[in-house]
């Protein structure tokens, strides 16, 4: 039945390799738009209040903006691994390598963003507290590295 | 040591030399006064009065600043392309120097120049009255020429339409559409006659004239949506209507001056500004005297000031007065003080990182000499690549020589820049320029092998450190082993405070002994990491070894075993020795502990691997599309592809730089400062130095 399944489609192995790349850029730039949203959102009432404080909140609106990009960069590398002719084991496998970064990328965007409003909101009552508080969402930005890592390495 | 030793003082004086006294202290920007958090409050009822008086003066200038800034942004929003305009622009300073530059004696001049601006001031708020009562005149005549526009037709004033014995007549409106039915309605009624007037807004205004026998026509009309005018215009209506026009014209044109009149204001707001300060200034001091106890005639001032500067403040106070009293003391050991940082070159630049997380207090050591060196390699780790260090560094060096004044800008410019340094280091050492390889060959069309520009230069085959894409755990070791480092630092700096406290023992018990844990595992899982990388190149010579290299290899694991075992011992047996029975034990498993934490701090040093790659993978991306642009080789190309590659590096330069600013505080704050680091110092800000507008400069 399997074997019937795979010549019916002979480049179904490719194709799941695809999905998990395409995914992998989907998921982890939906995470970052959400997150964006909320910081970006916070950041522009706080500036409503008082404009000098761009150069503050910019730093904390940016950080959920990263995942983003490692997704794209996951999906760039995995690339390489996406060869005509590959066995649905094979492509599950690249589906399996990118599965850190979809997942970890993705979570952490949204979370990571929604940190950073109540950051800016903070920061946007006590400028003096911005250097500190940046700290909090920073934290979260460190699981998306993690998956971004061990998805490169699980690729390379 | 780069913390500056302050000294406190307890000044008593005249109270007739305050003001001069104070003014001196200001001009010589070597003194802070203490606070009144630091005080007992004694504020006379006088002293909160003045200081409502210029809290009031100085929100009434930022006001009209605030309206003047608006009423040009209005100007030039609605009158640009209209005959005559001329963008008109809010005076300011060059970003190079965004401070006003005055002496001090300049500055005071505010005293006499303040009564002319407060008019000026009071000139502003006139102009807004004015303002809004033609907004609220121009508002009422728009209303009443809609009103009456319905009845320009009319050939008589609306009171001349007046009933007669026998006829009733009637003026009012009907909908256009209606128009036609009301005549058909009419037609019913034989002694009656309606004529049609004009349209205006969608509705004829009509006049209707019935016997007094047929007045149920006006009762007729009604459901065609007929309404009586209620209008009393007892002069002809066009002729009312020109005047409302006329008067209209008027007040829009009295509202263009208006705007024009606040936009010429513009010229005075670096004068405001000015004025904004000095009143900040006269506040201030206002609200230090009010921290002061007094007598009838004599003050009490209490402050800080660099112990290098006594000289200076006694100098300041002989020359106004020689009747006063200054008691200068050192500061004790657990006592306040404002901390001032004092570091040479560039270190001077990295401060910044420190203080916007939080400045040293007055005792402890000062971290930024360390934490600099620290943050500069790190950074290189990051950006590792020439093309990005060089023009970090063409950033720098435009800061050095463009910025005349201090700023957060021009500082962090620089900073950024000298790390470029950093970053050109790290790269030659992977052989990136723009994320181009520059070490191994080229494959040429004929088949043979060309040397890359690196690989010709000093004759290596292969980049020293390979890049991460290809070989990741060589540089996920070389990040880990630098947060190894990185934290004996931190140790270090505790080992240093603990002796600076007079407790060696805390010194080599709590802070050393973790140095040598570090050191020593480093230097066990030498060969295990060198196997962990993978890298054909170290793997092979570690294998290769043999004879006197190889002991040397298997010694020095030994060696970094038994420092591990050292200081797991001492932690084990000396970690709870301050504590009492059981807690001896219970401290000394409580260290061992710690080894978890420590291994969380080491992992967190992945991030530098992460960004290094994201960063590079990003270049290596934007330079084969660039590639694949120009390979068909037309001009157009070649062109698109240029401006590809210049856009998005610079993009991924600023995206990198944002990470790595984020990052690589984060390892300084968290990983480093943790070990040692205490904060919550308060900067010393000398009295009168904190003006927003002006830099006064003697």
């Amino acid at each position: 039945m399997n074997a019937t399944a795979t010549t019916m489609i002979p480049e179904l192995g490719k194709f799941v390799a695809i999905l998990g790349l395409a995914l992998t850029t989907i998921l982890c730039g939906i995470g970052s738009s959400v997150g964006l949203k909320a910081s970006a959102s916070a950041a522009a009432g706080v500036m409503s209040e008082d404009a000098s404080m761009f150069s503050k909140v910019m730093i904390l609106v940016l950080l959920p903006a990263t995942q983003g990009l490692y997704g794209f960069v996951i999906a760039i590398i995995g690339a390489g691994n996406v060869v005509d002719g590959m066995t649905l084991a094979q492509g599950w496998e690249v589906f399996a390598c990118c599965l850190p970064m979809m997942i970890a990328g993705m979570t952490s965007a949204i979370f990571q963003g929604k940190t950073s409003a109540t950051t800016i909101m903070a920061a946007g009552k006590k400028p003096e507290i911005a250097g500190k508080a940046m700290l909090f969402p920073a934290m979260i930005e460190f699981y998306a590295l993690l998956g971004l890592v061990v998805s490169i390495i699980l690729l390379g | 040591m780069a913390i500056v030793t302050m000294k406190k003082f307890t000044l008593v004086a005249l109270n007739s030399d305050k003001e001069a006294i104070l003014n001196a202290f200001s001009k010589s920007k070597v003194v802070q006064l203490a606070e009144s958090a630091e005080l007992d409050k004694v504020t006379s009822k006088e002293n909160s009065e003045s200081q409502e008086k210029l809290a009031e003066r100085i929100a009434l200038v930022e006001d009209a600043v605030a309206y003047i800034k608006e009423g040009v942004m209005k100007y030039n929003a609605s009158f640009k392309g209209t005959d005559g305009y001329k963008k008109v622009t809010v005076p300011k300073n060059s970003m190079a120097a965004p401070k006003t530059e005055l002496t001090f004696d300049a500055f005071m001049q505010m005293e006499q120049g303040q009564v002319q601006l407060m008019e000026q001031v009071a000139y502003i708020s006139e102009l807004r009255n004015q303002k809004a009562e033609l907004e609220a005149k121009l508002s009422k005549l728009n209303t009443e020429i809609d009103k009456l526009s319905l009845y320009r037709n009319l050939p008589h004033p609306t009171t001349w339409y007046r009933d007669t014995q026998n006829v009733a007549v009637q003026i009012g409106s009907v909908p256009v559409s209606a128009w036609d039915k009301l005549q058909a309605v009419a037609n019913d009624y034989p002694m009656s006659e309606v004529s049609k007037v004009g349209t205006y807004g969608g509705n004829t205004l009509v006049v209707i004239v019935a016997h007094k026998d047929e007045k149920q026509l006006f009762d007729a009309v009604l459901p065609l949506g007929y309404a009586k005018s209620n209008v009393v215009c007892d002069i002809l209506p066009s002729a009312m209507l020109n005047d409302l026009t006329s008067q209209r014209n008027a007040a829009k044109k009295a509202l263009v001056d208006n705007a024009k009149a606040i936009t010429a204001c513009a010229q005075y707001i670096p004068q405001f500004e000015v004025l904004l300060d000095y009143l900040g200034f006269e506040l201030k001091k206002v609200v230090s005297q009010g921290n002061m106890q007094q007598t009838g005639s004599t003050f009490v001032a209490k402050g800080f000031f660099p112990a290098e500067s006594q000289s200076v403040v006694e100098e300041v106070l002989d020359k106004i007065t020689d009747c006063r009293v200054l008691y200068v003391e050192d500061i004790g050991e657990d006592e306040f003080a404002p901390t001032l940082i004092r570091n040479k070159g560039v270190v001077k630049n990295f401060e910044m990182i420190t203080n916007s997380y939080t400045p040293p207090t007055y005792h402890e050591v000062d971290p930024n000499p360390t934490m600099a060196w620290f943050y500069f390699v790190i950074f290189g780790l990051m950006t590792a690549d020439i093309g990005y260090g060089l023009l970090l560094c063409a950033v720098g060096l435009f800061a050095k020589f463009y910025f005349k004044q201090n700023s957060g800008t021009a500082n962090l410019m620089k900073m950024f820049g000298f790390c470029g340094i950093s970053a050109v280091v790290v790269g030659v050492l992977f052989g990136s320029f723009f994320s181009y390889e520059l070490y191994g060959y080229t494959l040429l069309n004929d088949g043979s092998l060309a040397p890359k520009l690196f690989t010709q230069w000093f004759g290596i085959k292969q980049a020293i450190i390979p890049a991460g894409d290809k070989q990741p755990m060589v540089m996920m070791v070389i990040s880990l082993y630098f947060g190894v480092l990185h934290m004996i630092g931190g140790f270090c700096n505790n080992a240093a405070k603990a002796f600076k406290r007079g407790d060696p023992w805390a010194a080599f018990l709590d802070c050393f002994v973790w140095v040598v844990f570090f050191a020593g595992a480093g230097l066990a899982l030498f060969a295990p990491a060198i196997n962990f990388t993978n890298y054909d190149t170290w793997v092979n010579w570690l294998a290769g070894l043999q004879g006197k290299q190889l002991e040397t290899v298997q010694l020095i694991g030994k060696i970094g075993l038994y420092m591990v075992l050292g200081a797991v011992g001492i932690v084990l047996i000396f970690g709870g020795r301050k504590k009492k029975g059981l807690g001896k034990i219970i401290g000394g498993l409580g260290g061992i502990y710690g080894i978890i934490n420590y291994f969380g701090d080491v992992m967190s040093y992945i991030r530098i691997f992460g960004l290094m790659l994201t960063s590079a993978l990003m270049g290596v991306v934007i330079n084969d599309l660039a590639a694949m642009i120009s390979e068909n080789g037309s001009a157009f190309g070649y062109v698109m592809s240029a401006v590809l590659l210049l856009v998005m590096h610079l993009f991924n330069l600023v995206l990198g730089l944002l990470s790595i600013y984020i990052h690589n505080g984060r390892l300084q704050y968290v990983e480093f400062f943790g070990k040692f680091y205490e904060g919550d110092g308060q900067l010393f800000t000398p009295f009168g130095s904190d003006t927003k507008y002006t830099l006064i400069k003697d």
